[in-house]
């Protein structure tokens, strides 16, 4: 059984003025309804492109032929909406809850469903075996009206601007392109057809269906029969399902211009408890959320949210949306809004009931976002060790449990890429130190010697190493010392007075990337490097290496500090607790 | 004899998880339990996250409690960064998640995955102060004008000669408190940590007492166990623990032989010649030092252990 959907073009205008316009505003609109704007012209283009949509809420296998005609697939909706009668009922209210003014037509070929929907007004349910009792009424300009829409045999082959090769016999096998304007001569031949024929005396497709089959060749050739076939409501070629991706957007026009989040919220909410539906449909996740602000001042605000995780939650989507916003708010007020998520396909996960529960993607997103609005932008992550021996270097990367989500039966997985030597916790713990920009890269145990760390002791139960508390901004501090060995501290911190050193481990020299130079603008970045603090000249380019000799010292105030003496400016500064 | 039945009762109270006020470290096994009489018994995971440290979670009773807020306290070195590195550390080798809120954004990753940290479960909430310009700068001669800074990340020169008013100490530990309530509300963290251990303890008195009930009813039957750092007891819950932690000594090296291999590209410079009669301690390798830790509950310190943290990196 095939459906077909026709939206005829409105009254007292050529057809072919009113298939697609490419300047046609606003395309992929979902709101046929409530719109602001009274233009039948719109409601007519936005109603004939939505009809491809509402045919794929009942069929996935769909053919668009043309902006208002759509022809689907029903074989097999038997379970879903009962007999064909049932069928065409829902389709009728389908149609008409969308405001459509759509013809719906039901046949055991596609070919009888194209005639009737062109023919006859409303819903046409037609049975097996009765495709003549309904054909044989119509008259002949259905037909030219098909060739109108493309469809038939011989729509093509006369067209010198349809690029697809065809043969002189077109089956209807090729759809004309969406966005194109047929051009006019593509109603000729049938225009022809049906005058010769009308001036023969006949005046129905089923006079047409009546004549003899030789005769009709011998007169009209190949096309001639072509014709009467689809008279007789043959099917001429199967149906070739649209493959073209659905487009996830949402859009909505506002009838006067808002500003702050709290309506915007309502709005999102509306937009995206729509657009996940439709990804719920299709099973179907996103993976990236762009959302476009028009602005009064006909500036268009573009805002991409790269998700951690593919999601289709709509309270989630609107809470990732709403706290961008809040910490990159907007500069006027907004009179549309189109939000577009890029598909991915959904994802399957199985969680494990031997280990514990792990916080799902959406809630860890929402709750990176939250955090990155109470404390900055950057500030909320995953470290990462970088290749360097500068002290302390470190990379901020975005948290992430995506993969934590395992799926071999819940046994612990590590990072794509990561090695464990020989299963040595220890090892591991060590390896992750040394040689690799990020986490995810592999390491062995070989890198730990060629660095010169070979003696990093493994953990040992019961004896946890010592951590160091840095302070990102080294402390300046007044440094005494005698016979080579500082011993007295003195910093003007109230929090880090110092005191005479009780004792003292080192000195332990590192220098390195002396190779690197920076613009007198320095910053700190995303690695934690700190530069060269005041004494800087802006004539010169400055270096951002390092070169100093480290002490350990125990100071009388109770403190365990690493302090170290900078061999460039010979100053002294404090690095860290040792705690 | 009364020993024995307050044993049992407060098994069955944990046995049903109705034991949040019980302020005992373990549960005695009564003489003729198979596992030994006398013997403590070790918490499931489950129920607890374990320290590292073997003498210390013996003490807890496997470690500490869940879904309740715990306390580790101790003045500057006192091995406290090391003790939560170390269950943080445990509790990520498990596959839990863990996160930190760096209230004044001290942690420091290299040292952290040498505590056996992986990176990759810590989710790392850094806090940062808004510093203020003082009124008037001390340049040393020759010195050119510092370059602006950005208020988030602090100036870019060393700290000297810079305050930091009031306000905006207290609005760096607001902002950590509510990014630890906003952790707690989303839960599916396995160990929680608040590090206010740079915080003075005025600041920190002045917090509202009522925070720490706030912080605590998200906790409430969840699995998360969140300890604070400060120098200070300061807050717990009524199941939770306040380990305070005194560094005993700093050992000296026993073999100046073993001294720390010098890294790739560097010298290391010849050790001075100790001044007579002045023997300098240590010498050139600081192996770490002693810790012990006092264990109070409801009733005051119950129990202390000591355990060694020993230098890293």
């Amino acid at each position: 059984m095939f459906v077909c959907l026709y939206v005829p073009p409105l009254a007292g205008r050529p057809a072919e003025r009113l298939l697609w316009d490419p300047a046609s505003p606003r395309p992929g609109s979902g709101q046929a309804a409530g719109l602001p704007n009274d233009d039948a012209r719109d409601r007519d283009l936005v109603a004939r492109s939505s009809l491809a949509r509402l045919a794929r809420e009942f069929s996935p296998r769909v053919e668009v032929h043309g902006d208002g005609l759509v022809t689907l697939d029903a074989r097999g909706l038997e379970r879903l909406f009962g007999d064909a009668k049932h069928l065409g009922d829902e389709l009728r209210r389908a149609v008409a809850d969308r405001g459509l003014p759509a013809r719906i037509a039901l046949a055991p070929t596609r070919t009888t469903a194209w005639l009737l929907a062109h023919a006859r007004a409303g819903l046409t349910i037609v049975a097996p075996g009765d495709e003549q009792r309904w054909l044989s009424p119509l008259p002949l300009h259905v037909l030219e009206q098909l060739a109108a829409n493309g469809l038939g045999p011989g729509t093509a082959t006369r067209s010198s601007e349809v690029r697809s090769p065809v043969s002189d016999v077109d089956f209807g096998l090729r759809t004309p392109d969406i966005g194109r304007r047929p051009p006019r001569h593509i109603n000729e031949p049938a225009a022809a057809l049906v005058a010769l024929l009308k001036r023969w005396g006949l005046r129905t497709l089923g006079d047409l269906a009546a004549l003899p089959s030789l005769d009709l060749s011998e007169r009209l050739g190949q096309a001639g029969l072509a014709w009467q076939a689809v008279a007789r409501g043959e099917e001429l070629a199967p149906l070739v399902p649209d493959g073209a991706e659905e487009r996830f957007e949402e859009t909505l026009d506002l009838e006067w211009p808002i500003e702050g989040l709290e309506p915007l919220s309502f709005v999102f909410g509306r937009l995206f408890d729509a657009l996940s539906a439709r990804l719920a449909e299709r099973d179907r996740a996103a993976a990236v959320l762009r959302i476009h602000l028009h602005l009064v001042t006909r500036e268009v605000e573009r805002r991409t949210l790269q998700l951690p995780a593919p999601m289709r939650d709509a309270r989630a989507l609107r809470t990732l949306a709403i706290l961008h916003l809040e910490s990159h708010p907007v500069t006027a007020g907004i009179d549309r809004v189109t939000v577009i998520a890029d598909p991915v396909p959904g994802r399957v996960i199985q969680c494990s009931l031997l280990t514990r529960a792990l916080p799902f993607p959406e809630q860890l997103s929402t709750l990176l976002a939250r955090l990155g609005a109470v404390m900055g932008d950057g500030r909320c992550g995953m470290a990462a060790l970088v290749d360097s021996w500068r002290p302390g270097a470190f990379a901020m990367q975005q948290f992430s449990a995506e993969w934590q989500h395992c799926l071999n039966g819940g046994a612990p997985c590590t990072p794509p890429g990561s090695s464990l030597a020989g299963g040595v916790p220890g090892a591991a713990a060590a390896l992750g130190c040394l040689g690799a920009p990020t986490p995810r890269s592999a390491s062995s145990l070989s890198d730990l010697r060629t660095f010169g760390l070979s003696d990093i002791r493994t953990s040992e139960p019961g004896r946890p190493a010592l951590a160091i508390r840095r302070f990102r901004l080294p402390i300046a501090a007044f440094v005494t010392v005698k016979e080579g060995r500082p011993v007295r501290v003195v910093t003007s911190r109230p929090a880090v007075r110092g005191g005479c050193v009780e004792a003292s481990a080192g000195p332990w020299r590192t220098s390195g990337e002396w190779w690197r130079v920076a613009d007198a603008r320095v910053q700190l970045d995303g690695e934690g490097l700190r530069t060269p603090d005041s004494g800087l000249r802006t004539s010169a380019p400055a270096t951002i290496g390092w070169n100093r000799d480290e002490w350990d010292v125990n100071l009388a105030d109770g403190g365990v500090y690493r302090i170290y003496r900078d061999r460039e400016r010979d100053r002294w500064f404090v690095d860290g607790v040792i705690d | 004899m009364a020993t024995v039945a307050r044993a049992e009762i407060e098994a069955q109270l944990r046995a049903r998880k109705l034991d949040t006020t019980l302020t005992t470290a373990h549960p005695l096994e009564a003489p003729g339990h198979p596992n030994g009489a006398g013997a403590p018994r070790m918490a499931d995971d489950q129920f607890v996250v374990a320290t590292g440290i073997a003498a210390l979670d013996e003490r807890l009773g496997g470690g500490l409690a869940r879904g309740q807020l715990s306390e580790i306290v101790g003045p500057r070195s006192s091995g406290r960064t090391s003790l939560v590195l170390s269950a943080m550390a445990g509790a990520a080798s498990r596959g839990e998640l863990v996160a930190l809120v760096d209230t004044f954004d001290t942690f420091d990753p290299p040292s952290a995955r040498a505590c056996g940290l992986d990176l990759a479960r810590l989710l790392w909430v850094r806090g940062h102060i808004d510093r203020e310009r003082p009124k008037s700068e001390v340049r040393s001669p020759g010195s050119v004008r510092s370059p602006k800074w950005t208020s988030d990340l602090g100036p870019r020169t060393s700290d000297l000669g810079l305050r930091t008013s009031d306000d905006a100490y207290s609005q760096t530990i607001d902002r950590a408190l509510k990014a630890l309530n906003l952790i707690l509300q989303a839960g599916g963290f396995g160990l929680v940590v608040l590090d206010l251990a740079d915080a003075s303890p005025s600041a920190i008195r002045r917090l509202p007492f009522t925070t720490w009930f706030r912080l605590q009813r998200p906790l409430e039957g969840s699995s998360t166990a969140c300890v604070l750092l400060a120098g200070e007891p300061t807050a717990r819950s009524a199941g939770g623990v306040t380990v305070v932690l005194r560094r005993v000594d700093a050992t000296e090296s026993k073999s100046p032989a073993s001294a720390r291999p010098p890294t790739r590209g560097s010298t290391c410079s010849p050790r001075p010649e100790p001044v007579e009669g002045r023997q300098p301690r240590w010498g050139a390798l600081f192996t770490g030092f002693e810790v012990e830790a006092g264990i109070a509950r409801a009733r005051g310190i119950a129990e202390t252990c000591a355990f060694f943290c020993r230098a890293g990196l």
